[in-house]
């Protein structure tokens, strides 16, 4: 059983999702997980799985909580995407504390203005150098104009993954709104609008691959798996 | 006796629209077109003048202003030399055939409407992608017209510099996927060799940006222009048909009707076709 609660700032959704460890009226045990990434979701599915399954070889036996929380957290941690610990570890010494290591990935900030340090910021140097008007700012190229607040919105909507179409598409729209008619400021919005549909793939795929991370992370802090061991879906 | 005849041309080899022969000597080029001051005369340099003499460039045939001007029944390009015939064709493949069957009244009203003459072609041809979308960056204010003296059409040379810089991408796309065409998406990052675009179409796709930057939303022929950017689909995962086609209808919109483009969507964008006539009338 699962039910939408409430929308997470990093995520699409956040889900509670409840594991049920008896079948019994008179021993009812259950487990609540919190999930915003596939993988936890998936975790939680397989757990459930395996539970039902061992009930129905064994009627009158029922899992403890514990146990059921152990389970999961041992599916959940055996999704941990591939590219998390060497994209934003580097802590192996802290292993020592036997807690996860993802308590240590270290993320770029979510949003980041209209600069990124990468190729899609020196295209914009570059392409922008020589433009009537423009600061040197990149987060304000025209003086009076702001785009910081769009392209931090387009970095959120990036890290949605909904789509980038439509995230490049609202990003131009609402660097209009900001110009309010100014045609020189229109001119830098069309740059910017252009820079992202041709060279924001990468960003995009990029932005995927850290919110991948921050939701699995997400999802072994919120459901209690950060201290503890690996365990199976053995009998009770 | 020195001359200079200018032809137009879409160079679909370097993206250029333009290109110029010199008979001998640079100094003697036919002198700059004089600046119109008023729309109603800017049709004088090419329209007025498409003589039958089809061996002649459009500069020479702009200086005879006996020329016989061109029966109703005459298309616009049917007056044209071969040449330059060739050029207008490829200007009116880019731009959706709006140029299609064009009569000498019909081009005068798009000539107004902000579409290139001579001078414009003529114009584009003497800047780089970069340089030309610099120079209309410091030229906006005087917007449609390139500057306060001037009947340059900044809407003609936006539109006429993005279509060039366009074709040059293509041009080079080519060269690494040799059935690539105008109209088609454009190829997507893991499609290239090794994963990641060669840095000559990088390049070529910088000055499309530049040139994309300063078209604007108010006229015809800049939608056109866009409408043909939208086509490359790069952020879509599909072909971008809505915002072609949004494009297509803004400018059908401003043409008041134009039945070649029409034409275009019913061909290659039949499931657009109520899209496309919704909003052309909204």
């Amino acid at each position: 059983m699962a039910f939408l609660l409430t929308s997470s700032l990093f995520s699409a959704s956040e889900e509670v999702i409840t594991i049920y460890g008896s079948n019994l009226s008179f021993a009812p045990s259950d487990w609540n997980v919190v999930c915003y990434g596939a993988a936890c979701k998936g975790s939680a599915d397989s757990v459930q799985a395996a539970i039902d399954e061992m009930l129905r070889r064994a009627v009158k036996d029922f899992v403890e909580e514990e146990e059921i929380a152990a389970s999961f957290c041992a599916a959940l941690k055996s999704s941990e995407p591939s590219h998390c610990e060497s994209k934003f570890g580097g802590h192996n010494s802290m292993s020592l504390l036997y807690k996860h290591s993802s308590v240590w990935w270290d993320f770029p900030s979510a949003t980041n203005g209209c600069g990124t340090g990468s190729f899609f910021e020196s295209a914009l140097s570059s392409r922008l150098t020589g433009t009537n008007g423009f600061t040197g700012d990149l987060d304000e190229p025209i003086s009076g104009f702001s785009f910081e607040p769009a392209c931090n919105n387009h970095d959120m909507c990036y890290n949605g993954g909904t789509g980038r179409n439509g995230c490049d598409g609202s990003f131009y729209t609402e660097l209009q709104s900001i110009c309010s008619g100014s045609h020189e400021c229109n001119d830098f919005a069309k740059l910017y609008s252009a820079i992202v549909d041709v060279f924001g793939q990468e960003a995009y795929n990029e932005a995927a691959l850290v919110q991948e991370c921050r939701d699995f992370k997400n999802d072994i802090a919120k459901n209690r798996c950060v201290n503890m061991q690996v365990a199976g879906t053995g009998n009770t | 006796m020195n001359k200079i005849i200018v032809s137009i041309a879409i160079a679909s080899v370097c993206g250029g629209l333009l290109y110029k022969a010199y008979d001998s000597e640079p100094d003697n080029q036919v002198e700059q077109p004089k600046l119109r001051s008023a729309s109603s005369e800017k049709s004088d340099y090419l329209l007025q003048n498409l003589a039958n003499d089809s061996s002649k460039g459009l500069e020479v045939l702009a200086q005879d202003k006996s020329s016989v001007p061109l029966k109703d029944s005459e298309t616009f390009l049917d007056g044209l030399a071969e040449r330059d015939r060739d050029a207008f064709g490829q200007a009116n493949e880019r731009l959706f055939g709006v140029l299609e069957n064009i009569s000498e009244e019909d081009y005068q009203k798009l000539i107004d409407k902000g579409f290139p003459s001579t001078r414009d072609f003529d114009f584009v041809s003497k800047y780089d992608i970069k340089e030309l979308s610099n120079t209309l960056s410091y030229n906006g204010s005087t917007y449609p017209s390139f500057d306060k003296d001037s009947s340059i059409s900044y809407p003609a040379l936006s539109s006429l510099n993005l279509l060039r810089a366009l074709a040059n991408l293509e041009e080079v796309t080519r060269y690494y996927f040799p059935e690539y065409q105008q109209g088609t998406p454009f190829p997507k990052s893991n499609d290239w060799p090794d994963g990641e675009r060669p840095a000559q179409v990088v390049e070529a796709l910088m000055k499309m940006i530049s040139a994309y930057g300063f078209v604007r939303d108010d006229s015809a022929i800049e939608l056109l222009a866009q409408a043909r950017y939208q086509q490359l689909a790069f952020s879509a995962d599909d072909n971008n048909a809505d915002r072609v086609v949004e494009k297509l209808a803004t400018a059908n919109k401003l043409l008041g009707g134009d039945d070649n483009l029409l034409s275009f969507v019913t061909q290659h964008y039949p499931d657009k076709l109520d899209y496309f006539k919704e909003l052309s009338i909204e």
